[in-house]
């Protein structure tokens, strides 16, 4: 018998693949194939406005409609239809990853290889022979860097989780080396920042240089308004990274040419601007800034709030609801940590939200550290470690999984593989600082009776030694101040600040005597005041300037002079009064 | 945080490009960071961000740990309560995993919990408890290893303790005072006139001088009404006028 000349595998593999992506291509409906080719189009020819709404809308109506569940067809199988332009498959290859980390389950290798991609996309960008072509809209920088820099940290989360690993897992990942690693993240954010000179280019403009002097200074990267929103949102993101590593200060000094107000650039973009204010406030708050985190949450949420109307369809507005819903937890444990009359609109909504947190921690107390620690929780960003696991070291990794008896230390917690996870540990340090100061509401309340009082006397009323009283009194004192930035200063970095004092009570021993004075607010009666004399004024113009109505035939003696002359010289007879102004005194002012 | 916590007058230019700028990642510098920590450690200086530039190159480069130096930072964060400076520290000691790397096994994780305790003690001002704990002997490793070689470390929180009094008291008992700074007779007579402070000779009680902290007056906000707002009040009368 003749044999058959043989295939080899090699060729065979390859036509199967072939056959299937075959498959897959008419598998893809008609639509989607013109949504894609359409898009390539818009890219090539740099359309921002129809990138835009391929973007925006297009690729999300197609998600919805036909893959809501499952992946979109592999860059492979549509590369065809555009060509094989590897630019655009990298861009395509972005949001096919991205709909796999939000909609699905990403695997090992859609983590390993969505990491590829970023580097691929980066790498051209940052390494082409100068400044790319390339334009795309500004929501799509962002969600670039926004969902980079995500990956990465569901990936330390996801790494750290040692049990859970296959075996061909635990090969990858020991062999798996810069992948994901914190350097090469921090790499491609500083990489950014410098190529496109962003900090120059904020410090001219803060400067007031001319566009020329400008372009001079940023260089041809610098100059493209790709690279400048790419650099910008670094900016962003390199806040975002330190704060997931737990490194506060660096976190708001990257952030020292920024300036936190409505018109700096940032802000254009509002998931970009919601994110900076979250982050700033949240560093603010493993500062012990408290005034300072309420001043920046209540800056966003009010905007939120207002840009609300304009957001309801968006896919972001799901993802902003929930940080300001963080947000307003962060307010409400600020509020309870430094009491203040910051703002009562969203004070009032935190309260509807977390009352019942906020009653236990305002109070204070054993019982606050639960509600505390579980608004904390809920309300912190998703912190990561640095560093993964020893997957490439077996000897580590077996002390990892199976620990050494207990005989070895007892005071060796951070030995055992249950140890505290990065946000624990920062759960930890922040509640220590609560309960340092839960006695404070309880001995305020006493202090509010008085305008002075023995210290003996106080520590009766507490059950307490009195040493212990004039102790807590101190550390209530130091409670009540805090480091803020003074309002006003908007060009001073973030992390400077002055000692104020924020609390409405205050007091001073004398030996061994307590005197206690309090700050009240006077009786506001300005704007009340202004408002109804305005609004009279107006009424008042209003009727002097409505002709006088015209009699009728059958009236009392009215002369038909008066009745045209207009208000102003005197009115011989009275006009029947107009009806309609009701004059309302005592109308409750809307805050 | 205060300019002088920010930028320490004490900072080299060197010092000042490492920590503001992209040097810092870099793991060779890590021992001109640590040469600092060791000139601070000497001469009674302090400089928080440098030494969170240490802790983060550790956290990024496990290979590079060295519990001494972390050991510490860590005490010259205690003296700068109430700042939160031990705390951050803190936040940047990742997990460690156990590994062979170092020659003698690593002290930090029987040191830690006992730093931590020192810091709760000082930042809740229960002064005397933490020379008690300070002087005991479950911290005589602490004591002969590390707080010797820091230079004026005691003196340190002794001004922690002051800052404290200063702010809630206008008068204190000398007692009080006394178990507070750990000092007694000549030596505490002497610390509070270097202070500037003043004993009441009869009753021995010090006087503390007036600062923004302790001088208290019962305020009332009073709204500001400012011109602009009553612009259209004004403009309407007068034109009627």
């Amino acid at each position: 018998m003749r044999m058959q000349p043989q295939i080899d595998e090699a060729t065979l593999l390859a036509m199967q693949q072939h056959m299937a992506q075959q498959a897959a291509f008419s598998q893809i409906p008609d639509v989607v194939k013109g949504f894609i080719v359409h898009f390539h189009q818009a890219v090539l020819n740099n359309n921002l406005g129809e990138i835009t709404v391929a973007y925006e809308s297009g690729w999300n109506k197609y998600t919805e409609k036909f893959y809501s569940r499952t992946e979109w067809p592999e860059a492979e199988v549509i590369a065809p239809l555009v060509n094989d332009d590897p630019i655009f498959l990298i861009l395509y290859r972005e949001l096919y990853y991205r709909h796999v980390y939000s909609r699905l389950q990403p695997n090992i290798d859609d983590r390993f290889h969505s990491y590829e991609n970023s580097c691929e996309l980066f790498n051209y960008l940052l390494n082409s022979d100068g400044p790319v072509q390339l334009e795309l809209p500004e929501q799509w920088l962002w969600d670039i860097i926004d969902e980079f820099i995500y990956q990465f940290q569901v990936f330390c989360t996801w790494r750290s989780k040692v049990k859970s690993k296959t075996e061909d897992e635990l090969m990858m990942l020991a062999e798996g080396g810069p992948v994901w690693s914190s350097y090469s993240v921090l790499n491609v954010l500083y990489s950014l920042i410098q190529k496109s000179r962003v900090n120059e280019y904020i410090v001219a403009q803060q400067e007031g240089k001319t566009p020329e002097e400008i372009a001079e200074i940023v260089g041809e990267y610098g100059q493209r308004p790709l690279y400048r929103m790419l650099g910008y949102f670094s900016i962003i993101g390199l806040l975002r990274v330190h704060v997931l590593l737990g490194d506060f200060t660096l976190a708001l000094k990257v952030m020292d040419n920024v300036e936190l107000n409505q018109k700096s650039s940032f802000t254009r973009v509002t998931a970009c601007h919601v994110a900076t204010y979250y982050y700033v406030g949240f560093c603010y708050i493993m500062l012990r800034r408290y005034p300072d985190a309420l001043r920046t949450f209540v800056s966003v949420l009010n905007l939120i709030m207002r840009m609300r109307q304009y957001h309801t369809r968006s896919y972001q507005y799901d993802q902003i609801s929930k940080t300001a819903d963080r947000m307003y937890a962060l307010f409400a444990i600020c509020n309870a940590l430094s009491p203040s009359r910051y703002d009562d609109n969203i004070a009032n909504i935190s309260k509807e939200r977390y009352g019942e947190q906020f009653a236990k921690m305002a109070r204070g107390g054993e019982e606050s550290l639960a509600a505390f620690e579980e608004l904390f929780l809920y309300a912190c960003p998703k912190f990561i470690s640095a560093n993964p696991p020893p997957y490439d070291d077996p000897a580590a990794m077996s002390l990892l999984v199976a620990p050494p008896s207990p005989t070895d230390s007892p005071a060796q917690p951070n030995a055992s593989p249950t140890s505290v996870d990065p946000t624990h540990r920062h759960l930890s340090l922040f509640l220590a600082d609560v309960a340092a100061q839960a006695p404070v509401p309880t001995l305020r309340s006493f202090l509010k009776l008085y305008t002075s009082l023995g210290a003996k006397k106080l520590a009766n009323f507490l059950d307490v030694d009195e040493e212990e009283i004039v102790q807590e009194m101190m550390l209530m004192k130091q409670a009540s101040k805090h480091i803020s930035r003074i309002g006003g200063s908007e060009k001073s970095s973030l992390l400077d600040g002055q000692s104020l004092i924020s609390s409405d009570l205050n007091f001073v021993i004398a030996d061994n005597m307590v005197h206690i004075t309090e700050s009240t607010v006077g009786r506001r009666y300005a704007g009340w005041f202004i408002k109804n004399t305005e609004r009279t004024a107006r009424i008042y113009d209003e009727i002097k300037n409505t002709p006088l109505p015209q009699p009728s035939k059958n009236a009392n003696a009215i002369p038909a002079a008066a009745a045209s002359a207009p208000a102003g010289g005197d009115v011989q007879t009275k006009g029947p009064r107009m009806g309609g102004h009701k004059v309302a005194w005592g109308g409750v002012k809307v805050a | 945080m205060t300019s002088s916590w920010l930028t320490p007058e004490t900072r080299t230019e060197l010092i000042e490009d490492l920590v503001s700028g992209v040097d810092r990642y870099n793991p060779s510098n890590v021992s001109i960071l640590e040469d600092y920590l060791y000139h601070q450690i000497r001469s009674e200086e302090y400089d928080c961000l440098a030494n969170l530039a240490i802790l983060k190159l550790y956290q990024f480069n496990p290979e590079l740990y060295n519990p001494d130096v972390v050991v510490n930072i860590l005490l010259k964060a205690l003296t700068a309560c109430p700042l939160p400076d031990f705390n951050l520290c803190i936040s940047l000691l990742d997990e460690r995993t156990v590994s062979a790397n170092l020659d003698e096994p690593d002290p930090l994780p029987s040191l830690l919990p006992i730093l931590k305790g020192l810091h709760s003690l000082l930042y809740r001002c229960r002064f005397p408890a933490f020379w008690t704990a300070y002087r005991s002997e479950e911290l005589e490793t602490l004591r002969d290893n590390y707080t010797v070689e820091c230079v004026g470390f005691e003196n340190a929180v002794r001004e922690v303790a002051i800052r404290a009094v200063k702010a809630a008291f206008t008068q204190i008992s000398t007692e009080r005072l006394g178990s507070y700074l750990e000092l007694t007779g000549t030596d505490l007579q002497a610390y509070i006139q270097k202070l500037g402070w003043t004993i009441d000779a009869s009753s021995s009680v010090i006087s503390i001088p007036p600062n923004p902290d302790n001088q208290i007056e019962a305020t009332i906000v009073q709204e500001s009404i400012s011109l602009p707002q009553l612009t259209k009040v004004i403009s309407h009368a007068a034109l009627k006028a």
